[in-house]
């Protein structure tokens, strides 16, 4: 009874929130500002609005969780008898080897893979931010030491680089994974301030500034990082999907999140041996998983098309 | 020009050797030995595991390792895999041409079709077809390598069994097969680990393609062009497309990594003899040789790779000069 | 101890097949076909003193010959049941201390020099070179000299006598031909042109060995002893598993070593291929680590406790947990041990499946939930321990996600800690873990127990556990230096009765092996010291053949190579 509530009430909270979202984008409309004309255009891009409820609804999902599921992700009520059941009306998405209900750890895994990456990039973002706008505002030689660094760090294919770490640190901790994860996505980011900030500081008000002697954080903050911080979000929404499709992997090779927590990742790593027969174990994460990366990837997009500068007069 | 060339080869020389000192200080920073690692019986005597860490040098002090070893990378030798118990240049030398393989049949199919489809969609914007084709390679370009991998195998090796299932070629009738059952036996074997490579990337390449194509269009010359009355499809294909392909180029460039890294995955679920299933192999037995000059090769790769994209540029843009 | 070898003869029933004297002679004259064994891993390198990899070993034992080999009951005590290989026939000293090995005056190399009593007589100086660094060396400690006696008589002679100097002296080398090896560099033997190219005297003759995709060999049609049925055999690697299955099921392979649980039902599709079950030396376990990772010198704070030790084995359901990953794949084992050993005892008494005692138990020894968390506590600290299990193992991860739920129901929090297998070995051997699942693989050599879990292997050897017993420890020795097989097995029993009621570990698994082949394919004496032993006797009937079993030998046909 109380799941039938929680969905319910799941169901009203993302109602909410969209509805909310969406006449802040039909008032947007009428606005001036660039802000504001960018979440006018945003709202007109039905699909990035489609898929941005979506990812909200994926959102708020995970995070009720635990009194949305019918049974717990880690149990394993009968691991003789209830394992991998085809899907029914009792196991919606049937059970996997250790007779644990696929729903319910799909539902736990959104929460993991979705956490992991969302707090994955606000660290790459965070970083690769402050390590571009410090590369591009000082130039010269700190610039080209900072950049040869970056174009090293880029030459590695990023999952060639997680495993070498994952790997040979062994056993990783959530906390650990969610680090490492953000300290190799922050390459791409920085090189993309970096450049915003070059052409942004032979403006007139940063060259004011710096006259009137201002000091270099100061500028740094106040005056370059609010500029560049579209492409950056851009950049990072669109991370967010390549984070979900690295965790995968990475869990897929057994070096990403810990069993028993499911993942999408792993939990298609259970399945694997028998795809061929108990099919459902690695069909459903792995559609949740391509479901939710299109949504952020529409969303980027959508962003990005809304944020452009070359259309904000246009 | 040769100048700047030269600057950017030894930029590219000054990035191999950050990669190499990167990889070498993880590699021993980490627990574990290569020797542990392969002698797993755990009966084996602890002389024998001495014997073979002195032989290895893993018993001196890093300093002098780091020394052996970037004197060995720059002889081109990378030191001496004890998991495979031969030279690692003899290893990787086996292990590249097949990677190099798959990759560039698989980058040919998909900057060919990726590029393709990018102009279709732009000529259609806003169409069906438009849609359809981003729906399409949205999905591809929004799926785990390893997964899709994976489900080419359950359909195309499992149920449907056109394709064989791993393997470069035929194992016994290979070597009874003229010169063209020969090439026909290998593309047979290359069909689905570089469709599955090529299909991922041909995704990227497409979107990027038709974005690169309409941004173009908006530019001065295509409307000049088409205020001259000149039909849309001349219009993109005898102008908007060559200044459009300057960005899939720079996409070459990009996709590199990617497509390396995603060979890890293909490689490893298709048993495809590559740099991949190496690296999976060498993560394994803790080869820290292999490993190390599998991630400094990849690197230099990754770094011609992007000086050849720039030589490209240059070469279809007259207007940029290397090094501007 | 006798008993065993009937368990061990209805293994190999469902290999043998008919009347043995009528098959053979139809067997002669079926001569030819093509085996090609889907293989998960490439052979490092093809020379065995340095042989640790176990596709290298397979391909090994087909290139090269030992003296002798054991027969199917595995004795190690002693010559009894050995069939001679290299060795025609052997004689022992009246005391003992020495065995004449008359080598076969037909074998003869792969390149056409006959085989002598000093190939022998090098292969053991080889084998025992400290630059060579041989795993085998110290295995071969007991025999103190090899001597020429004439050129086909070698003597082997020991500093003592020992129920498995025989074994020692027959299996532990494979013979190497000393005209190819002798001017070898002995230093970088493993980077030798031999040791790619290998040429010895056994049943098959080396092809060639494409790195990472395939090992080709070929009938040796001078072999000693008879040629192999086969005309070739080939090993086609494809190190992940699914695509070596779908090698099999697609008709590409003949053969795939083993099994996975739940690969059953896809086969049961596919009436061509069958499933044959061969003995096997591997059982699974959570070892317990007695002593404190943090403090070699204190006992651990949970595992140290015999009782505790106890009252967690009987939280564990092994019949159910064996169920679950393994279908019928596997039983639970009873000790260090399988069907296979010849020393296997059925009757040692276990330590039953009973929670509620699990629970009593804990409580007596003052592990109790004060606090109603659900968790038991002592003095503070949580009965809370990690397992550390190699996420490279499949099964092994599923009985230690099991279990993490099974310890939970007697309120003990086990954590799982995943490391890739390096690491899981690394950790272990510095005794740095709680719990670890582990499986091992026997050599069929009884006192290898000894190695394992007697107190001097504690500080030095692969006494992981640390587990410390000075009645085991007689009983194990008294058992190794026992010459009547009878006596021996008597004393190994108490051993193994002592192991299982002191549970330094939980005897969870005893994988049963499977091979999944075609119906073509004919096996025949599949051990448990390696199912590829006697490939020399596999045979495909003429009438089953199909396109690759008749492309003959390579010399019969110049399109080959």
């Amino acid at each position: 009874m109380s799941r039938v509530v929680a969905w319910a009430l799941c169901a009203a909270i993302t109602v909410v929130i969209c509805a909310w979202l969406d006449r802040a984008g039909r008032r947007a409309s009428t606005d001036t500002g660039p802000w504001r004309r960018a979440l006018a255009r945003f709202h007109r891009n039905r699909a990035a609005v489609v898929a941005l409820w979506m990812v909200l609804a994926a959102c708020v999902v995970a995070a009720l969780a635990p009194w949305l599921v019918p049974y717990s992700p880690t149990a394993t009520p009968d691991i003789v008898a209830l394992k991998n059941l085809s899907p029914s009306s009792a196991h919606l998405l049937g059970t996997d080897f250790a007779s644990r209900d696929v729903f319910s750890r799909l539902l736990y895994g959104a929460r993991v893979s979705l956490s992991i990456a969302m707090l994955a990039i606000i660290l790459s973002a965070t970083v690769g931010t402050l390590y571009g706008a410090a590369a591009g505002y000082y130039g010269g030689r700190v610039d080209a030491v900072m950049m040869r660094i970056i174009d090293a760090a880029l030459s590695i294919p990023r999952i060639l680089l997680l495993i070498t770490l994952l790997v040979l640190w062994g056993t990783v901790p959530m906390a650990a994974l969610v680090l490492v994860l953000g300290f190799t996505g922050w390459f791409g980011v920085s090189r993309l301030v970096r450049a915003e900030v070059l052409s942004l500081k032979e403006r007139d008000m940063v060259v004011a500034a710096r006259a009137l002697g201002a000091r270099d954080r100061d500028i740094i903050l106040r005056h370059i990082l609010p500029n560049v911080l579209s492409p950056v979000v851009v950049a990072a929404t669109l991370g967010i999907a390549n984070v979900i499709i690295i965790e995968a992997g990475l869990s897929y090779l057994g070096i990403g999140v810990r069993p028993p927590v499911p993942s999408w990742g792993n939990m298609i790593q259970d399945g694997v041996s028998q795809m061929a027969t108990v099919w459902w174990v690695s069909l459903f994460p792995g559609l949740a998983i391509v479901a939710t990366v299109m949504a952020f990837n529409i969303i980027g997009d959508g962003l990005r098309d809304a944020l452009d500068p070359r259309q904000l007069d246009g | 020009m040769i100048a700047l060339l030269l600057r950017r080869l030894a930029q590219g020389v000054v990035i191999v050797w950050l990669v190499a000192t990167l990889t070498f200080l993880l590699l021993h920073a980490a627990p574990g030995d290569p020797v542990s690692a392969t002698l797993t019986d755990p009966l084996t005597p602890p002389a024998v595991r001495e014997y073979w860490v002195h032989r290895l040098g893993l018993d001196l002090p890093l300093h002098q390792q780091y020394w052996h070893y970037l004197t060995s990378v720059a002889s081109g030798g990378f030191g001496f895999s004890f998991p495979h118990h031969r030279p690692v240049s003899a290893v990787l030398a086996e292990a590249l041409p097949n990677t190099l393989l798959l990759m560039g049949v698989a980058i040919v199919i998909a900057f060919a079709a990726g590029i393709l489809i990018g102009v279709v969609q732009a000529r259609r914007k806003g169409k069906p077809v438009d849609w359809g084709l981003g729906i399409g390679s949205l999905f591809f370009y929004s799926m785990p390598d390893f997964w899709l991998a994976l489900m080419m195998l359950l359909v195309f090796a499992y149920w449907l069994r056109l394709f064989p299932a791993s393997g470069m070629f035929d194992p016994v009738m290979y070597g009874f097969m003229g010169p063209w059952a020969r090439a026909a036996d290998r593309l047979w074997h290359l069909v689905l680990p570089a469709g599955t490579l090529a299909l991922l990337v041909t995704a990227a390449v497409a979107r990027f393609q038709r974005s690169a194509l309409l941004e173009v269009a908006q530019q001065d010359f295509a409307r000049t062009a088409r205020a001259k009355g000149l039909g849309e499809r001349a219009v993109i294909w005898r102008h908007s497309l060559r200044n459009a392909l300057l960005p899939v180029i720079t996409l070459f460039g990009l996709a590199l990594p990617a497509l390396l890294g995603g060979s890890v995955f293909v490689e490893s679920v298709f048993s495809w003899p590559g740099m991949g299933t190496l690296t999976v192999n060498a993560i394994a037995t803790r080869d820290y040789q292999l490993l190390t000059a599998v991630v400094i090769v990849t690197s230099a790769l990754v770094v011609t790779g992007n000086l050849v994209a720039d030589l490209l540029y240059a070469w279809a843009d007259p207007r940029v000069r290397l090094g501007e | 101890m006798r008993a065993t070898a009937p368990v061990i003869l209805t293994l190999l029933a469902t290999a043998l097949a008919g009347c043995r004297k009528d098959a053979s002679a139809a067997r002669d004259a079926a001569n030819g076909g093509t085996l090609v064994i889907s293989s998960g891993s490439d052979a490092t390198l093809l020379f065995p003193p340095l042989t640790v990899n176990v596709t290298s070993a397979q391909v090994e034992a087909q290139i090269f010959e030992h003296l002798a080999e054991p027969g199917p009951e595995l004795n190690m005590i002693g010559d009894e049941g050995w069939e001679g290989r290299l060795a025609r026939s052997w004689s022992w000293s009246p005391d003992s201390l020495s065995i004449a090995f008359r080598i076969d005056s037909m074998a003869r190399w792969q390149d056409g020099p006959p085989v002598r009593a000093s190939d022998v007589a090098f292969t053991y100086g080889l084998y025992t070179d400290s630059l060579v660094g041989s795993t085998v060396a110290p295995l071969l400690s007991e025999i103190d000299s090899v001597v020429v006696r004439d050129s086909l008589t070698v003597v082997f002679w020991f500093s003592h006598r020992s129920p498995e100097q025989f074994a020692t002296a027959a299996m532990q080398m494979r013979i190497l031909p000393e005209h190819l090896l002798s001017r070898a560099d002995r230093k970088e033997l493993a980077s030798s042109d031999f040791a790619r190219n290998p040429v010895g005297s056994g049943p098959f003759r080396f092809v060639r060995w494409v790195p990472r995709q395939l090992i080709e060999l070929e009938a040796n049609t001078e072999y000693h002893l008879g040629r192999p049925h086969l005309d070739r055999v080939i090993w086609s690697i494809a190190p992940d598993y699914n695509a070596a299955f779908m090698r099999l099921m697609s008709g590409d392979a003949d053969i795939l070593e083993y099994m996975r649980p739940g690969d059953f039902e896809p086969l049961a599709k596919h009436p061509e291929i069958k499933t044959v079950r061969y003995p096997s030396l591997i059982y699974g376990f959570l070892l317990f680590n007695e002593r404190d990772p943090n403090d070699r010198s204190r006992p651990h704070p949970i595992f140290g406790d015999r009782t505790v030790r106890r009252a967690l084995t009987m939280a564990i359901d092994r019949v159910q947990l064996v169920r679950s990953v393994y279908d019928s794949l596997a039983v639970p084992a009873i000790g260090p041990f399988t069907e296979a050993l010849s020393t296997y005892d059925s009757t040692i008494r276990q330590i039953p499946y009973a929670p509620d005692s699990a629970a009593a138990l804990l409580d007596a020894t003052g592990w109790r939930d004060a606090d109603g968390d659900g968790w038991r506590e002592k003095n503070g600290r949580q009965l809370r321990f990690t397992i550390i299990v190699p996420s490279s193992s499949t099964p092994r991860m599923r009985a230690a996600v099991i279990m993490q739920e099974m310890f939970k129901q007697v309120g003990a929090r086990a954590e799982i800690e995943q490391m890739d297998f390096p690491t899981h070995g690394s950790r272990q051997e510095a005794r740095r873990f709680d719990a670890s699942m582990n499986t091992m693989s026997s050599d069929g050599v009884p006192s290898t127990i000894r190695q394992l879990w007697s107190t001097a292997a504690v500080k030095e050897g692969s006494n992981y556990g640390s587990y410390e017993s000075p009645r085991f420890d007689a009983l194990v020795d008294s058992a190794a230096s026992q010459m009547n097989p009878e006596k021996a097995g008597a004393y190994y029993r108490q051993a193994y009765q002592l192991l299982a009621d002191d549970a330094p570990a939980i005897w969870l698994f005893e994988p049963l092996s499977f091979a999944a082949m075609q119906q073509r394919i004919h096996p025949e004496g599949m051990r448990a010291n390696g199912w590829w032993l006697n490939l020399k006797d596999w045979y495909i009937p003429q009438g089953e053949r199909i396109a690759r079993d008749r492309v003959g030998l390579s010399r019969e046909s110049p399109a080959g190579g």
